[in-house]
């Protein structure tokens, strides 16, 4: 009976391995926004029909969240983030962006970047990777993520008109492949 | 025994507004002193034609609780050419003038075209203004508090205009006596962050501007 225990147990634990394994084997080609081990830095150019808006991002991975801030040339905020999987929340926005459509855009552009290939991103799974000509395209619904072979990274919401590019600033730039 | 009370408050009411008035071992400068302040920042300013230094730009966030310090070169051309490159810790140029702005990022380089960016102009102005020490005592764009000290003098300015208040608690601009130009300026944000832009070797009137990029 006992022996009977053991083997049941043993059974359960290699299947439990085994479903883990597979998820982790089955993960998509990643977008690889940023590394979670340093502080990130971009150079951003965020364009709209209307006006354009440029700056440096910083990222750090903080207690499972990422947080950042973007600033202009000069150091002046234009306003810091806080993403999860859950949920991406805008703060200290500079006046001229804030309203509430603005930032309720920019947030789930930015929690597409960053979340992306988070498995626990409702969009990790749903959206449409590919890679076309040495450039990773990822897809869903009316966005798109683009990262190409010199590691610069633009997302396009065709939704509300907005493009955004991420320049890596130099020390931080990684030689990102797309071979998968 | 009510004069001794009055007395006493007006000490505490003192004690008080002593350190709004004073910054860092400078006092408040009023009259014939800040008239002559003014003029010598004025005069410094209007023959500025040029200028190249390099900075350090310490950038306070609060959010990750951390300070970010970058290193590069300006240079400043009249009326509102401006050459901003950071060397470490990262490469990246921004360029602006007038109402067009270059930004070169590795081997990316974009322009683009800020007209219909008010409130980027007003900062861009701001901060020009911070470098080269022009319109400032202009009362429709700041309240200016001066101050002296012995390592030079200080200007604080609070800007006047509501979307630009918004932004700016208040921008410090620190003088030396020798020259009157700018040798740090600090902008204090509403969120609480600040940013420190230390100036040094500082060269005016001589051959800059070669690093202008051709924006025609």
């Amino acid at each position: 009976m006992k022996c009977r225990i053991w083997i049941s147990m043993t059974v359960c634990l290699l299947q439990a391995c085994s479903a883990g394994h597979a998820v982790s084997g089955d993960r998509p080609l990643p977008l690889q926004m940023a590394d979670i081990s340093a502080t990130n830095r971009f150079g951003v150019v965020i364009t709209t029909g209307k006006a354009t808006v440029t700056g440096v991002m910083v990222a750090k991975y903080i207690d499972r969240v990422w947080k950042g801030a973007l600033v202009n040339e000069f150091g002046v905020k234009i306003f810091d983030f806080i993403s999860s999987p859950q949920a991406c929340t805008l703060l200290n926005v500079v006046s001229f962006i804030d309203r509430r459509h603005v930032k309720k855009t920019i947030a789930a552009d930015l929690r597409f970047l960053f979340e992306i290939d988070h498995p626990e991103y409702p969009p990790y799974r749903k959206a449409k990777r590919r890679i076309r000509q040495d450039t990773l395209e990822i897809t869903c619904r009316s966005t798109t993520a683009l990262r190409f072979a010199d590691g610069n990274i633009r997302l396009e919401n065709k939704k509300r008109g907005i493009v955004y590019l991420f320049t890596p600033l130099n020390d931080q730039k990684r030689n990102v492949s797309t071979d998968e | 025994m009510m004069y001794c009370r009055f007395v006493m408050f007006c000490f505490c009411l003192a004690g008080m507004l002593l350190p709004v008035a004073s910054q860092d071992g400078y006092r408040q400068v009023s009259g014939a002193e800040a008239e002559e302040m003014r003029r010598n920042i004025t005069a410094a300013s209007a023959g500025m034609k040029t200028l190249r230094c390099d900075f350090v730009q310490t950038k306070t966030l609060s959010l990750l609780s951390e300070d970010l310090i970058s290193t590069g070169f300006m240079t400043y051309r009249q009326p509102d050419m401006l050459h901003w490159e950071y060397v470490t810790p990262y490469h990246y140029v921004f360029a602006l003038n007038g109402e067009k702005v270059i930004i070169e990022s590795g081997e990316n380089r974009s322009e683009i075209d800020v007209a219909s960016g008010k409130l980027f102009r007003e900062i861009s102005a701001v901060i020009v203004s911070g470098i080269n020490g022009r319109d400032i005592f202009n009362p429709a764009r700041f309240g200016s508090q001066l101050m002296t000290g012995k390592d030079g003098c200080l200007v604080m300015l609070t800007p006047v205009q509501k979307e630009i208040r918004r932004i700016f608690d208040g921008i410090l601009l620190y003088f030396n006596t020798r020259d009157y130009t700018v040798d740090r300026v600090e902008i204090r944000e509403t969120g609480g962050d600040k940013t420190t832009i230390v100036m040094k070797n500082k060269k005016i009137n001589t051959t800059a501007g070669n690093e202008m990029p051709d924006m025609d």
